[in-house]
């Protein structure tokens, strides 16, 4: 089954992976459009991580195609950059990552602003220091949080849900085409889900032609976000399509049974 | 880093030290430690060759403040130009082995296919010989030498380090903090000392001291067994090799040798612990 479009910035198509001998991906294709956000939802060990992780360069396929603004994204040997196509080297300059659990994505020594700046440096973007300190304080506040209060504090000194925004602020610093967010709620307690949901909706207002694709078995957290949703079981898609038609009139039956688990 | 920040962490650094009754002794007795070693470069109370074959295994005196060895030679004065040596041993020491492991461990936690459980074994496999025997091996060719006694060192404590800091580097080289810089687009070089070597400081600082402590023991060892300094040079061991022989009856002999030795190791050990707590207190 397939979902990539002409018009995608990012797109998988037939993707195959195994680990071990075990195959998690089975033919697998899809796309994020500019100013699009796709949720990519399934269970456990569906395959939805690798998928997106593949998308992004940040693991190797065994085979199939990934494209990033129409070009090849060839990762050099073990996945890094020397020896990489120019697809790849765009797209690890042009993306930013969301993980799960935000106290493991920053530096346990580095201070918030050292850390959301580190895209920056990385990119070159980051020379001069007040404009670097003006994107840093830009990026924290479109995520939510008080630059004034964050700057100096270290992760031991945040709460999950300020520690999730900044990971937020990182990702948006280097101002990025594409962002995947890899289950970003699900190690955050219940009231600070919604400043995350807000800081990620209010990072698609700001930033109308990125591309969002968010990992998540909260459909709830799809239903706000999601413009279009893929549904992976087993390392097959079972479903896609735009969030209404998937979650109000699912097809298959796999998705039929996410959307009455989500409503028990 | 700036030269002034550089200056300004390492005046927070000793400070906070300072602050404790444990890090003020190690810094009181490491500061006297290159006091006297500098001292010792222009002035001893006698000169080292200077004997008095009439002062043999003499009493602490006004002219010998901590007595003669068997040679009537001012046992002050050895130590004192010991003192170099043994500062030049353990600063050596801590350099070599602390690159060498570094080095391992960066090879350890790559993500280069095969690179680091290869590593890993070799590391597992040389770990088992003892410095002993790696500084025997260095003497042949070599002969007796400061240089044998800081390479015996460097290999067997730079293994080592490698060894015990692998499981943190592992957890930093593996946390998505660094697959966030390597996505992007960090080179291996950049988040190994970005990210995992700050991260494993507090193990440097201990197993660094450690192996600062142990190379003045090993230099002791090392030149009582014959394959340490050479005849002539003076050191701690040296002096202690001397001496030791007739402790039965100048026990005063190896008394103040042995002193400098455990205060000089204790010292390095107590630095260490008091580096790993200010950097608890950095990360908090």
């Amino acid at each position: 089954m397939s979902t990539s479009r002409p018009s995608a910035l990012l797109s998988a198509t037939h993707i195959e992976k195994s680990f071990g001998g075990r195959r998690v991906l089975f033919d697998v294709s899809a796309a994020v459009g500019a100013g699009e956000c796709l949720a990519v939802i399934g269970g456990s060990g569906s395959g939805k991580s690798t998928l997106t992780r593949i998308m992004l360069g940040l693991e190797t396929r065994d085979s199939g195609e990934v494209t990033y603004a129409g070009r090849p994204v060839v990762p050099g040997r073990g996945g890094r950059i020397p020896g990489s196509s120019e697809g790849f080297r765009a797209l690890r300059r042009e993306s930013g990552l969301v993980f799960q659990n935000p106290f493991a994505s920053l530096d346990p020594r580095w201070t918030v602003a050292r850390s959301v700046a580190e895209p920056l440096v990385l990119t070159g973007r980051g020379p001069d220091r007040e404009q670097t300190a003006s994107a840093v304080c830009k990026a924290l506040a479109t995520a939510g949080l008080d630059p004034s209060e964050m700057l100096e504090r270290r992760p031991a000194q945040l709460s999950g849900g300020q520690a999730q925004r900044v990971a937020i602020a990182r990702a948006i610093v280097a101002e990025p085409r594409v962002i995947l967010a890899d289950e970003p709620m699900s190690a955050i307690d219940v009231t600070a889900r919604v400043q995350i949901l807000d800081a990620l909706n209010a990072i698609r207002t700001a930033r109308p032609d990125m591309g969002l694709i968010v990992v998540s078995h909260d459909l709830g957290v799809v239903q706000h976000l999601a413009d279009r949703i893929l549904v992976l079981h087993d390392g097959h898609v079972v479903e896609s399509g735009p969030t209404d038609g998937v979650l109000g009139s699912p097809k298959a039956g796999y998705t039929r049974d996410l959307v009455a688990a989500a409503s028990l | 880093m700036t030269m002034r920040n550089l200056s300004e962490s390492c005046t927070r650094v000793f400070r906070a030290i300072w602050r404790r009754g444990s890090g003020r002794y190690a810094l009181t007795v490491l500061g006297l430690w290159m006091a006297v070693a500098v001292v010792s470069l222009f002035w001893t109370p006698q000169p080292l060759l200077a004997t008095d074959g009439y002062h043999v295994w003499a009493a602490p005196s006004a002219a010998h403040p901590l007595g003669t060895d068997g040679t009537g030679a001012d046992v002050l004065s050895w130590l004192m130009a010991g003192s170099r040596t043994n500062l030049v041993i353990a600063a050596l020491t801590v350099v070599c082995s602390g690159a060498l492991g570094l080095l391992l461990v960066g090879l350890m936690v790559s993500r280069r296919a095969g690179l680091g459980s290869v590593t890993v074994a070799v590391v597992d496999a040389l770990i088992s010989i003892p410095t002993v025997l790696i500084a025997l091996l260095l003497t042949v060719p070599f002969g007796a030498s400061v240089g044998v006694i800081v390479g015996a060192c460097s290999i067997a404590y730079g293994l080592n380090l490698a060894r015990v800091a692998r499981p943190a580097a592992m957890l930093a080289a593996r946390s998505d903090y660094v697959g966030s810089a390597f996505a992007g687009g960090a080179s291996g070089w950049y988040a190994f000392t970005r990210h995992v070597v700050p991260n494993i400081a507090p193990v440097l600082a201990v197993q660094l001291s450690i192996s600062a402590g142990t190379s003045v023991l090993a230099e002791a060892g090392l030149t009582y067994l014959g394959v340490g300094v050479g005849a002539g040079v003076p050191s701690w061991g040296h002096s202690l090799a001397t001496s030791v022989k007739f402790i039965n009856v100048f026990p005063l002999t190896v008394l103040w040798p042995g002193l400098v030795v455990t205060l000089a190791v204790v010292a390095l050990n107590l630095l260490g612990d008091a580096l790993v707590r200010v950097g608890e207190e950095v990360a908090r």
